[in-house]
């Protein structure tokens, strides 16, 4: 068989999880071809226009802070800014950013065409070559063109077998009418990894000039310099507004009287759905109670007219849902100019993924992105990026990289994948995180950037940057420790009375005035400035240390029972968990499935009881003494 | 891997008694009792499982240690699951060491505390609740104690359990879905007021299932209760006629008793745990002043303190002294007028929680017993005792998160995702009796009840 051109790393897919895999692959040194159905759809953004959120945007924070690209691309492609819960706690501010998505996917391209190592080429990959030692040799493509590789990273998204769903209309497609993936999945299964079908969808987009603005409740954005990269470098584009509007009764009664044309009902859409992202027939059903519900209108950019209907997704036939896009406040006279859909594709089991996200079974085989069962382009890009960054890590024959829960999101989000699975589209929520107080946005570069700098992603000077501000930072914290404020202070003592809080009867450390809710960092450096500037999201993080200390410390003896579990690791001779007879029939299959690395995991893989877990340590212990007496 | 190896060691209470049982356990447990025993019955050789033989057992130089009845049951079909020989001997602790001692020289290990149920375990005989239980109906001494162990194996109280859990994650759940979910319509239907109501009717339930150890843990395992009095009032002799029997020499020499006798005795349904205490008074005997000070401790540790006066001398100084202490330290106690039969007309004027009795006699025996029944019974039973201490600890620490969280709530400056943490805390402790995962609970509660989604 002869090659075109041979590879370290191939990464199949373009999106969102593999440009950020085949970014790291290439920027790490790896000779890396990155394969693309169509090299116009690097970087699509085919549902929301929209890049982060809740737990989203910490997992973009957390990207940047690795050396990966979603952080810096969305920062200047975005067209309007909100931080969201800013009343709700510091462990959950979460920024959004909405995106000019043809810029982005411009933009992702600029940035893999002009990086080295990296090949960029257009084709359908239909097998994954595997020599008879059962190890990767490359990709064969549907052109009949071979390409040669060591290792492959699938983020084939929602293309895999893929199937769009409007009404009866059953079409064999990717997403927005580009083409699927048609035999991956079988080569897939000639190597025994299954797969099985997962559905989401989209709402229909509308022509901006049609809807009737009076109507529509303004929603501005108020976060045009906060940016998701820790470097802070600002976008320059035009910043624009979404509206908010609902539903009405009418909206209710067509979709109750064409229920029986949706595919979801019908029986033709089989594989299962996000129970977060319902489609609006699906909340119609469900909630039959409510008469309305919430409507976003975002743009898609600020020089395009095409706008997203968030909250709106269907796949009703065509007509019904030109009538109801109708009925929606201020949509009387809108012109429909793509069709919501339902799409179906292929999905692994990520229980069958090591958390390298290497295949437990075909070695130098990575998954990332929807293909392991996550949705929503955060979550892709950091799989892509942890997936490309263990591949070229076994290559070079280093430590892999497991990101811990208590040390991310990203390590929440592939340990729930890859111990858990999922029942249904996997998506990210601060509630999933044990220690979120710990995984703020705010610190995800102290958290993470210097693995990013010892892997070589993070430049030196990054990294200087990095441990400068992180200086400042500590030094406030422990100055303001220091500082004692004299109850005579005047400055200090106007201050008091004049944010109405209790005047000083003794001297007082400035860090516990600032524990005060009605004091802040910002109001003792008026008083006291600091030896060096300190920006404001440095003093933001300053006065979130000082004010929050307690449950931060709460949160940090959490970690260190957690991270006992994390520590037992589980030894490798065990692997039949049939040698230990008092586990159940259940609890054996999925341990065996797992193979978890440590007691942790083990604890974590669902069904697996508090029972099975002391049988487990028992088991392990006897054997512990047992070696020692032998001995 | 796990090797086997054969554990031995003597199941009954070292003490002298009618019968005492050694168990044996593991592959060599057939093989260790040839040697040792020598049945009449020559079937034994064949060493059928689930049959009782009796012989004479004996050491290495065949001298002979006792008469026994031995049984064989073959693993499975055995406690733990492995080959086990019971050796039923006499009650005598120097038999029972004695033979144990053969035992081991002939292969077998002492068994560490514990290893016999924890074998039960490993080798599937029982699961981690279960075998709790089972500990527990082992160790039941009465009738109280027993339903309660079975209501535990019937997980009645982890339907309880479940049903705090489900009050409490309709909390969180919309805490939640609010920060995961900031621009869908959660309904605000919490307030704070209603939250904290909410989370009072929490922690009166878990006070309660927590209010039940202490009365769960006293029909387990009893009340510890110290008898005390001046030397001579005759605290043993009302020992002995609780526990119809001489056990307490007894003299008519002040302070004979110097070393405290623990005994335990059932009345009803109710253990109590006797410490016969050292009479105390001012000495200048050594010895007695250690007694003295042992009586001290022991009335630290009590939950029920017998008080036993002399009907004839009524109340010394020294009495009142000990009296305002026992007020003082806030315990249970029952002052017993004892040697009521050698007096004609009751000479002391009416004390509180007091009880005229008659040691020799009987007189207000059965009195002083219902009384002490009506101090720690409680007339209905509750339908959840808590008489695990696991589940105790674990109720404990929610309790505590909960209060934590009702104190931020109560400031009004805590956020939420602060506010969460202790609330999930308290989830979690509930949890581990449980053995359910949180976030699946979470996000099944908030899917079904909001109306989430882009």
């Amino acid at each position: 068989m002869s090659f075109i051109d041979n590879y370290e790393i191939i990464v199949i897919g373009g999106g969102h999880s593999g440009t950020e895999a085949a970014y790291a692959s290439a920027k790490l040194g790896m000779s890396t071809l990155l394969l693309t159905i169509s090299l116009d759809s690097i970087g699509l953004m085919p549902c929301n226009p929209s890049i982060g959120g809740p737990a989203k945007s910490h997992l973009v924070f957390e990207i940047d802070a690795l050396g990966g690209l979603m952080g810096k691309i969305a920062d200047r492609t975005s067209i309007q800014k909100r931080i969201l819960n800013k009343s709700k706690g510091p462990a959950v501010y979460a920024l959004r950013a909405q995106i000019n998505r043809f810029l982005y996917s411009r933009e992702i391209i600029k940035e893999l065409e002009n990086l080295d190592n990296l090949d960029i080429v257009q084709g359908e990959a239909k097998n994954i070559l595997i020599d008879d030692k059962g190890e990767i040799t490359g990709v064969h493509l549907t052109n009949d063109l071979n390409y040669g590789g060591k290792s492959i990273i699938l983020a084939t998204g929602t293309y895999l077998s893929s199937k769009v769903i409007i009404g009866d209309m059953v079409k064999e497609s990717g997403p927005n009418e580009l083409s699927n993936s048609k035999y991956l999945a079988n080569s897939l299964h000639k190597l025994g990894i299954m797969t099985h079908s997962f559905k989401t969808g989209t709402p229909p987009r509308i022509h901006k000039g049609s809807l009737n603005l009076k109507e529509l409740e303004v929603q501005h954005g108020d976060s045009k310099d906060y940016t998701f990269n820790f470097e802070e470098i600002l976008g320059n584009l035009p910043q624009v507004d979404c509206y908010l509007t609902h539903t009405t009764e009418k909206t209710k009664e067509i979709i109750n009287n064409n229920i029986e044309k949706s595919p979801l009902y019908s029986g033709i859409i089989t594989g299962v759905g996000p129970r977060y992202c319902p489609s609006i027939e699906d909340k119609v059903v469900r909630f039959p109670e409510k008469l309305s519900h919430h409507l976003f209108i975002e743009p898609e950019g600020h020089d395009v007219e095409e706008i997203y209907l968030q909250g709106f997704s269907t796949s009703l036939p065509g007509e019904v849902q030109i009538k109801m896009v109708k009925s929606i406040k201020g949509l009387e006279a809108a012109k429909v100019m793509k069709l919501g859909y339902a799409i179906e594709y292929e999905v692994i089991n990520a229980t069958e993924l090591k958390l390298t996200l290497e295949s437990k079974k075909v070695p130098n085989l990575y998954f990332a992105g929807q293909i392991n069962g996550t949705s929503g382009y955060e979550e892709a890009a950091a799989q892509g990026l942890i997936a490309g960054i263990n591949a070229v890590l076994k290559l070079k024959k280093q430590k892999p990289l497991i990101l811990a829960r208590s040390n991310s999101y990203i390590g929440v989000l592939i340990d729930d994948l890859v111990t858990k699975g999922t029942e249904e589209p996997y998506r990210m929520f601060t509630s999933r995180a044990e220690y979120r107080l710990l995984l703020r946005q705010s610190n995800a570069d102290r958290r993470l950037t210097k693995i990013g700098y010892d892997i070589g992603l993070i430049s030196q000077e990054r990294f200087e940057h990095f441990q400068n501000k992180i200086g400042i930072i500590d030094k406030e914290v422990s100055r303001m420790k220091d500082l004692t404020i004299d109850s005579s202070d005047e400055a200090v003592s106007q201050l008091i009375s004049k944010s109405k809080s209790s005047p000083l009867d003794q001297n007082i450390k400035a860090a516990a005035l600032i524990k005060r809710p009605e004091i802040s960092y910002q109001d003792i450096i008026s008083i006291y400035p600091p030896e060096e500037t300190i920006s404001s999201r440095q003093s933001e993080e300053v006065e979130l240390l000082i004010k929050y200390e307690g449950y931060i410390k709460k949160q940090i003896n959490q970690v260190e029972n957690f991270s006992k579990g994390e520590k037992k690791l589980i030894p490798k001779w065990l692997s039949d968990y049939k040698l230990i007879k008092s586990l159940t029939g259940e609890a054996i299959e999925k341990l065996n499935k797992v193979k978890p690395m440590s007691i942790g995991q083990a604890s974590r893989i669902s069904g697996i009881t508090p029972a099975d877990i002391q049988v487990l340590l028992i088991y392990l212990e006897q054997v512990k003494r047992q070696e020692k007496k032998d001995v | 891997m796990l090797k086997e190896y054969t554990i031995a060691n003597i199941i009954t209470p070292l003490i002298e008694c009618g019968i005492g049982i050694i168990r044996i356990s593991g592959i060599q447990s057939f093989e260790i009792i040839d040697k040792l025993f020598q049945a009449y019955n020559s079937a034994f050789k064949q060493k059928e499982s689930h049959k009782a033989y009796l012989g004479v057992l004996h050491n290495s130089n065949g001298d002979k240690l006792d008469e026994a009845l031995v049984l064989l049951m073959k693993g499975p079909h055995s406690f733990t699951g492995e080959d086990t020989v019971e050796i039923h001997c006499h009650g005598n602790p120097f038999i029972l060491k004695e033979t144990l001692k053969e035992i081991i020289k002939l292969g077998a290990k002492k068994s560490e505390a514990g290893e016999f149920t924890r074998r039960a375990f490993l080798n599937g005989k029982l699961d981690l609740t279960q075998s709790e239980a089972i500990l527990d109906t082992i160790k039941a001494n009465n009738q109280k104690a027993l339903s309660l162990s079975l209501n535990q194996l019937e997980g009645s109280l982890k339907n309880k359990i479940g049903l705090l859990k489900e009050d409490l994650i309709n909390i969180i759940a919309y805490l939640e879905a609010s920060i995961d979910f900031p621009d869908d319509e959660i309904e605000e239907s919490y307030t704070n007021d209603v939250i904290n109501s909410r989370i009072d009717k929490l922690l009166d339930e878990i006070n309660k299932l927590l209010n039940s150890y202490s009365q769960g843990k006293i029909i387990k395992d009893g009340v510890m209760t110290v008898l005390i009095g001046r030397p001579n009032v005759g605290k043993s002799s009302l020992l002995n006629s609780l526990l119809n029997e001489e056990r307490a020499i007894i003299t008519h020499l002040p302070g004979t008793t110097r070393d405290a006798i623990e005994e335990q005795i059932n009345i009803g349904d109710l253990i109590l745990n006797i410490v016969d205490t050292a009479g105390f008074r001012e000495t200048e005997d050594l010895i007695e002043k250690i007694g003295i000070k042992k009586t001290y401790n022991y009335i630290d540790k009590a939950q029920l303190i017998l008080f036993l006066v002399d009907a004839r001398q009524g109340l010394t100084s020294d009495d009142y002294i000990m009296i305002e202490h026992l007020k003082k330290i806030d315990k249970k106690f029952l002052i017993v007028i004892n040697k009521v039969d050698l007096i004609k007309k009751t000479k002391l004027e009416d004390i509180n929680n007091s009880i005229y009795i008659s040691a020799k006699d009987g007189t207000g025996l059965e009195e002083l017993k219902s009384t002490i029944k009506d101090l720690f019974i409680k007339d209905e039973i509750e339908e959840y005792y808590i008489s695990n201490l696991r589940y105790y600890e674990s109720l404990v620490k929610s309790k505590d998160s909960l209060d934590i969280f009702k104190e931020s709530l109560e400031t009004g400056i805590v956020p939420t995702d602060l506010l969460s943490i202790d609330l999930k805390d308290a989830y979690i402790a509930l949890a581990t009796i449980t053995g359910d995962d949180f976030t699946e609970d979470l996000l099944d509660n908030i899917f079904s009840k909001f109306c989430i989604g882009k």
